[in-house]
């Protein structure tokens, strides 16, 4: 189940150049989530360092957080996709393998959602705690920011005004995706300046 | 209290209400085996579904992103709707001393116990994994957890709960004195059912002035919670940010729609309980008179309501709402909203014609039509509203219900007339006392007081 999908504009039309500007969507981890507070019982819940957390053990699958979701960004667990030998099974055995050990795999009628690899950012939490250190800025990289090429994903803490991403967050080129909802999401996307003669030639 | 225009034959009297009353207890004959043979077996067809979708997952039912919730939110609000009228006829009509609720509110009443409990079923077939429906109910437990209840849902489980049961008091309240009167009639197993469930009514002087201090006051305890319940389950939807959902109006046009719903669902099932137990002259043709004329007003605050949605979402000028409504009107699922909106706004027009209100095979009609009608309404606010929600719009977002909601719907429809059709032929269908009160005091030389 993919928790990031690209979105893809067109732009131009008849009789003009056609492009396309994609969009990664993945869960904003909104500091005013609205699929917090509809969770009958707290699995969709918000931890102290601002992330939209998912109690998989807890979920019990009312499904009203993917509803109230402006971004779309959960996905429900409508089969058994693990069950070994069942008739949704998606990894078999030795593609089990490839599944991530640091992380559950989530039963039928469960949501599941990004969470910015909290299994990553705990275990660097732990790491510097034992160093007796705080959290270095780079030190956490989500799996979707090492994946990427071109890296296009930048994470880190926004409170810490001196690493990269609060930087970039403060690009006169950010905004944020339907911030009219007030959801006042976490994640800030860079606009993409295009000169006008690229733009109309075709981007 | 007395009944305007009756319209009851000179026949009628206290003797001959017992009697026409406690025939409908007799023996069943093959019809009634045969309705019920039906009911029982729409509901193992809903059991065998819902077994699949415990083994399988929800993956059966047509789910699709972004649509969510889907057929079995709408036959749970279709189902509680439904339950609204049974309240509103036989606690708030009490109130303001209506004579004629006294024919039909028993037959409501019970609709609406037995929608309540066909509606609550929903909510846990419809989460993903039922078996630990419990924790969203509030009790200790060792964890220390407890629902959320800032969440809709928790509000819900609350109003229906508390619906529920106090329409169940009411519904057996009502009926004591009634049971007993059978029970002075009744011979074999089902005396000594009778003897028990009348809890002792020998209706006595002193018995009547308890009892009828008691239903007044059970009567104003319920009467708020008919506003009250679909309120809440209409902040289902209003409390959510999803545009078709997301609207003030939505609590007042939910209870209307509700009484709407419920009081076609009335005239639904009373025509042919009327026709099979030959009640002709206990149900006359003027309670039906007023029937149509609470769905003609009820459906003409739906109406207005359907006016004002699309009203605000073009005078509003959000892009997101103007764009929900657009879809929802001329969408992929147009024929949904406009089925909705013939079926319940238009249709119900023909009620202002007193030869239509009259006439009992049209408002038959009529009723299927607008439950048919109610019905697409809930789809329409659930299916439609998610599959054209604006702000990431699927623009290939479907919804095909499967063999898994149908079976389940059908199963929902064979709980609710299984145990309405045990009801009508083990307990007095028509009030007997109340019916009684609104006829002439029996004299000596023109009737028998039984």
């Amino acid at each position: 189940m993919s928790w990031m999908r690209i979105e893809r504009y067109y732009t131009g039309g008849e009789g003009k150049p056609v492009g396309a500007v994609v969009n990664p969507m993945l869960c904003q981890q909104c500091g005013n989530a609205p699929c917090e507070p509809v969770c009958p019982v707290y699995a969709a819940y918000h931890t102290p360092d601002g992330l939209n957390g998912q109690v998989y053990n807890r979920c019990v699958g009312t499904r009203y957080c993917a509803n109230n979701c402006p971004y779309k960004v959960r996905y429900f667990n409508w089969y058994n996709f693990a069950e070994p030998g069942g008739e949704w099974e998606s990894w078999p055995d030795p593609l089990n393998m490839l599944l991530n050990p640091d992380v559950t795999v989530r039963e039928k009628g469960v949501m599941e959602k990004c969470t910015f690899c909290v299994q990553r950012i705990r275990g660097a939490q732990n790491r510097a705690r034992l160093e007796d250190r705080g959290v270095r800025d780079g030190e956490i990289t989500p799996a979707c920011a090492q994946a990427c090429p071109s890296e296009a994903i930048v994470f880190g803490d926004l409170h810490d005004k001196t690493s990269l991403v609060a930087r970039l967050a403060d690009d006169p080129r950010g905004y944020h995706v339907h911030a009219e909802l007030n959801t006042k999401p976490a994640i800030t996307y860079l606009a993409r300046v295009v000169h006008r003669a690229a733009a109309e030639g075709g981007a | 209290m007395a009944d305007a225009s009756p319209a009851r034959g000179a026949r009628v009297t206290y003797d001959f209400v017992t009697r026409a009353i406690a025939r409908t207890l007799g023996h069943p004959g093959k019809g009634y085996f045969a309705l019920l043979g039906s009911a029982v077996a729409l509901l193992a067809v809903g059991i065998g579904c819902l077994l699949m979708l415990l083994r399988y997952g929800l993956g059966l039912a047509g789910y699709s992103h972004p649509v969510y919730w889907a057929v079995y939110i709408t036959c749970f609000v279709f189902w509680v709707g439904i339950a609204h009228s049974g309240t509103l006829i036989s606690a708030i009509l009490f109130l303001f001393r209506s004579g004629w609720r006294t024919a039909v509110y028993r037959t409501a009443e019970a609709m609406t116990v037995f929608a309540v409990m066909t509606a609550g079923l929903f909510p846990l077939i419809h989460i993903g994994r039922q078996w630990y429906f419990y924790w969203l109910i509030p009790y200790p437990n060792e964890r220390g957890l407890w629902p959320n209840f800032k969440s809709p849902l928790i509000w819900d489980e609350f109003a229906i709960g508390t619906y529920f049961t106090v329409s169940t008091v009411f519904l057996i309240m009502g009926l004591i004195p009634d049971i007993a009167a059978v029970r002075d009639v009744a011979t074999g197993w089902r005396k000594k059912l009778y003897a028990i469930t009348s809890l002792g009514w020998r209706g006595t002087n002193e018995q009547w002035r308890h009892y009828s201090r008691g239903y007044l006051y059970l009567a104003a305890l319920a009467t708020p919670l008919v506003l009250s319940v679909h309120s809440v389950v209409s902040w289902d939807f209003a409390m959510a940010i999803v545009p078709g959902w997301h609207a003030t109006i939505f609590a007042p046009y939910f209870v209307a729609g509700a009484i709407y719903s419920g009081v076609a669902m009335v005239i639904t099932l009373l025509v042919p309980i009327r026709k099979f137990f030959h009640l002709e002259e206990l149900i006359t043709v003027h309670h039906f008179e007023n029937l149509a004329k609470l769905c003609l007003l009820t459906g003409m605050i739906v109406g207005y309501a359907y006016c004002v949605e699309f009203f605000t979402a073009w005078f509003g000028g959000h892009p997101a709402e103007r764009a929900a409504f657009w879809y929802r009107a001329f969408g992929p699922f147009w024929w949904a909203s406009w089925t909705m909106i013939i079926c319940n706004a238009f249709l119900p027009q023909l009620l202002w014609f007193k030869p239509i209100r009259t006439n009992i095979l049209g408002l038959f009609v009529i009723s299927i039509f607008v439950n048919i009608g109610m019905w697409f309404e809930r789809y329409v606010i659930i299916v439609v509203s998610l599959a054209g929600e604006p702000y990431e719009r699927f623009t290939n977002a479907t919804y095909n219900p499967t063999w898994a909601d149908w079976g389940i719907m059908a199963g929902s429809f064979g709980w609710f007339f299984m145990w309405f059709l045990l009801f009508v032929k083990n307990f007095p269908a028509v009030s007997i006392s109340e019916v009684k009160e609104v006829l002439p005091a029996p004299q000596r030389g023109r009737g028998v007081h039984a």
